[in-house]
């Protein structure tokens, strides 16, 4: 079953997009912010982050770039609020893979994940 | 064909070209003929041409001809980029610029145009440009009466079709394309579709770049690079790629990415004609703008891949082109309502709070998501790169410079900072006048510059950006700097100051004085600046505009205005707080912090109640008193809530009873009886239906 990590601060959002993959088979952790990403992103090695940009603590570029640096291969997908077109330049420079915009689309968030870990 | 309708739209474009001209035209002089320059240039005048000609004003069209025939020449290196030929493009350029004023006005827009056309003709060297190997048809670059005639049938056909989007090479890229092809690499050319739901085309275009520049190296893109990171495109965009990849290896590359559709690839091989183009109207997939030379290269592009109708847009021309001009007050009227909404919005969470109904919540997070971007969306209509205004200063810039003898580089930051369109077009003026005090009072001349052991050359800086939810604009000069003792002495001498006070004021309190109404410290009167109604002026402008304008100078060392604005006048950020019963708003704007305090901790200075806040004396100011809120029963044992403020570097403390919280509120103006109350800058509905007034800082301090 492929490890999903969520990275977001916002409760609600966590709950909302964890129970959606749980529902579709995926085993779901979850961070709520960068830092905690980078140490939870070592401890179990998941198949794909799902990383929020604005979070206190460390913001998601931080924690892309964090998290390279520990595995080159880490598979990101941004999860950006609109507007916020550089930011998410700045992350797939950094290497983030892909990004989602939100609101989220279920359907969305299923098949860029697909695309990932299968 | 009846031109007139489309008077207004050509006139439009027509100033944004010219516009960009005299950008360009000031780059080209600064860079000594950049070639990304040059093409602008080129495209611009080559579009003014065409417009103009399908207008029927010929004169312009003539005249951008010949514009057009120096540039081509400059392009192929033929001659040189000198001041000469700048200073006579931009004389093209007033030419032009008046007879599109002459338009406006009603008149024909012909104006002589002999002389300039005779000059343009008459530069350096006739050409003789050398076609790459392999090239066909009649190329721009050939010399004599021949390519005159060419260049005339492009015209006309410019004027039958009225738009024409073609691939054009320029000699650096065929030489690219030509080499590429000699050592066996491929060259292909992309159309690449973005799904039209995509909600970040442009973040996705630049995760194609990155994608394609792992496997080739991008030569060309059509928009330009920049237009689609600014996401001036459709749903689609064109690029010309060199890479050892077969073109199924580049498909995939790019399938990889979400949101994109089958992207079109055709192999370019070594014979392309000078001018493929097509039309914009036709059907874009069936006709390639590049032609392959032999069949067999469309089996190699997975040929068969690319049927489906849905994955072939029409629409490659750029986003710029689709604008729809709306009465500003409409939007105003929109942007209204949508205040209204996010009053009613408010109650409603207030409601759905004391409720507890379990679905409630839920739809009301929706609602707030939805009504959040809808003022997004009405915020971002409303909003114009502050570029439209720093577009003119560099040629205003360079004309003073030149005037007075200065030499003065303008550098401009983050034009492409957005601002509400009233703030926008207030804005100018008084960056205006700040400007040209910096050339005129600032930066020295010369000579005055290396004996201050400075470079000749003065700097300008221009910048924007956004702070928070302000917008920030500095004018920044590495002049002479305010003299202190000298504005003191002009305060003293006009009665604006006395004696005694002077003693006491500080560095920053005399350099403010330079704002009061009346004072200038110019020596002598210039037509550029110095009549003592400026920088008073320029203070009253952008306080009624909400912002505030402080002044930072070192004598020998420059002068920095900074101005700072909210980036819209209708719906702010604030900060309720509670006296007595009344409930009030503090724009957040002003806000530097809050913090609480026992009583004791405040301490008198001649009168004046202060507090020690990090080793800083900070004046405190009840707002009771200033509100005449009547003091309600004795609670002073308790904390004091102080709401730090600030406006440009001054700070007070506001003591409070109760911070309630952040909250968006609308602005209301409080209509003509009540206008003009001091210290209260407007009012607004809360979530509770209740009315409270907002705290005009700036008025306070």
């Amino acid at each position: 079953m492929a490890k999903v990590l969520l990275v977001d601060d916002a409760a609600f959002m966590r709950m909302r997009c964890a129970k959606l993959l749980t529902e579709n088979g995926y085993a779901v952790d979850e961070a709520e912010n960068g830092q905690e990403a980078v140490e939870k992103y070592q401890k179990i090695k998941p198949d794909l982050v799902l990383m929020d940009i604005t979070m206190p603590v460390m913001d998601g570029l931080t924690a892309v770039a964090e998290i390279k640096k520990i595995d080159p291969e880490a598979k990101i997908v941004m999860c950006s609020a609109l507007g916020q077109q550089n930011t998410v330049m700045s992350a797939i420079k950094a290497g983030a893979k892909d990004f989602i915009v939100k609101p989220y689309q279920p359907e969305k968030i299923l098949s860029t994940i697909k695309r990932f870990v299968g | 064909m009846d031109m007139s309708q489309y008077r207004g739209m050509f006139l439009e474009e027509a100033r944004e070209h010219l516009q960009k001209l005299n950008e360009a035209l000031l780059e080209l002089e600064d860079s000594h003929g950049g070639r990304t320059t040059l093409d602008e240039i080129f495209r611009s005048a080559h579009t003014l041409k065409g417009m103009s000609a399908t207008m029927g004003y010929n004169q312009i069209a003539e005249l951008t001809h010949g514009m057009e025939d120096v540039l081509q020449k400059l392009r192929s290196g033929d001659i040189e980029v000198s001041t000469d030929i700048v200073d006579l493009l931009f004389k093209c350029v007033d030419s032009l610029d008046s007879m599109v004023n002459d338009i406006t006005e009603g008149g024909s827009g012909s104006k002589p145009v002999g002389d300039l056309l005779q000059r343009l003709k008459s530069g350096p060297a006739p050409d003789t440009v050398p076609l790459p190997a392999g090239t066909a048809g009649a190329g721009d670059g050939v010399p004599g009466p021949e390519a005159n005639e060419s260049r005339k049938d492009h015209l006309s056909e410019g004027l039958e079709q009225n738009q024409i989007i073609s691939v054009e090479f320029n000699e650096y890229e065929k030489n690219l394309i030509k080499q590429a092809i000699d050592q066996g690499f491929q060259c292909y050319h992309l159309v690449v579709n973005i799904d039209k739901r995509c909600v970040m085309k442009s973040a996705r275009a630049f995760m194609v770049f990155k994608k394609l520049e792992e496997i080739g190296e991008i030569i060309k893109t059509i928009p330009s690079v920049q237009d689609i990171e600014e996401e001036k495109f459709e749903t689609s965009f064109e690029l010309i790629i060199i890479s050892v990849e077969s073109a199924e290896v580049i498909r995939n590359s790019l399938i990889s990415i979400t949101e994109l559709l089958e992207p079109h690839i055709k192999s370019i091989t070594g014979v392309f004609t000078n001018h493929a183009k097509r039309d914009s109207q036709e059907d874009e997939g069936t006709k390639p703008p590049v032609q392959p030379k032999t069949p067999e290269n469309d089996d190699k592009t997975g040929n068969g891949k690319r049927e489906e109708p849905a994955a072939c847009p029409v629409q490659s021309r750029p986003k710029a082109s689709q604008t729809v001009r709306v009465d500003t007050a409409r939007l105003d009227n929109l942007m209204n309502l949508v205040g209204e909404l996010v009053i009613n919005k408010g109650r409603l969470e207030q409601i759905g709070r004391a409720s507890e109904l379990p679905d409630l919540p839920e739809t009301l997070e929706q609602m707030d998501r939805v009504t959040s971007e809808l003022q997004n969306v009405v915020m971002k209509v409303r909003m114009v790169p502050i570029d439209s205004v720093f577009c003119r200063f560099p040629r205003m810039v360079r004309d003073l410079a030149r005037d007075l003898g200065k030499e003065i580089e303008l550098v401009i930051e983050g034009k492409e900072t957005e601002l509400d369109r009233t703030v926008i077009d207030e804005i100018g003026d008084p960056l205006v006048h700040l400007l040209r005090n910096s050339i005129d009072h600032g930066i020295e001349e010369p000579a005055a510059r290396v004996a201050a052991g400075k470079s000749e050359q003065g700097r300008l800086t221009l910048s924007a950006r956004h702070e928070g939810n302000n917008v920030v604009i500095e004018v920044a000069d590495d002049g002479k700097g305010l003299n202190p003792e000298e504005i003191k002495n002009k305060a003293l001498e006009k009665g604006l100051l006395l004696p005694d006070e002077a003693e006491e004021l500080d560095h920053d309190s005399i350099i403010r004085l330079i704002m009061q109404p009346g004072l200038s410290t110019a020596e002598k009167v210039t037509d550029i600046s110095g009549r003592g109604v400026g920088l008073d002026a320029v203070k009253n402008k952008i306080e009624t505009l909400s912002g505030s304008i402080s002044i930072n100078s070192t004598p020998g060392e420059g002068t920095k205005f900074k101005i700072q604005l909210p980036l819209t006048l209708a719906i702010i950020q604030a900060l309720l707080v509670k006296l007595e019963a009344e409930t009030y708003a503090i724009p957040l704007s002003f806000i530097a912090e809050t913090t609480s305090l026992m009583p004791e901790q405040v301490n008198k200075i001649q009168d004046q109640e202060v507090i020690l806040l990090r080793g800083d004396v900070l004046p405190l100011v009840r707002l009771h008193e200033i509100l005449q809120v009547p003091p309600a029963d004795v609670h002073r044992e308790e904390e004091i809530n102080v709401v730090v403020v600030k406006k440009g570097e001054k700070r007070v403390g506001l003591i409070v009873d109760i911070l309630i919280g952040q909250q968006e509120i609308v602005i209301k103006p409080l209509g003509k009886l009540l206008g003009n109350i001091p210290v209260i800058a407007g009012g607004t509905i809360l979530g509770n239906g209740q009315v409270s007034l907002i705290i005009d800082v700036a008025g306070l301090l």
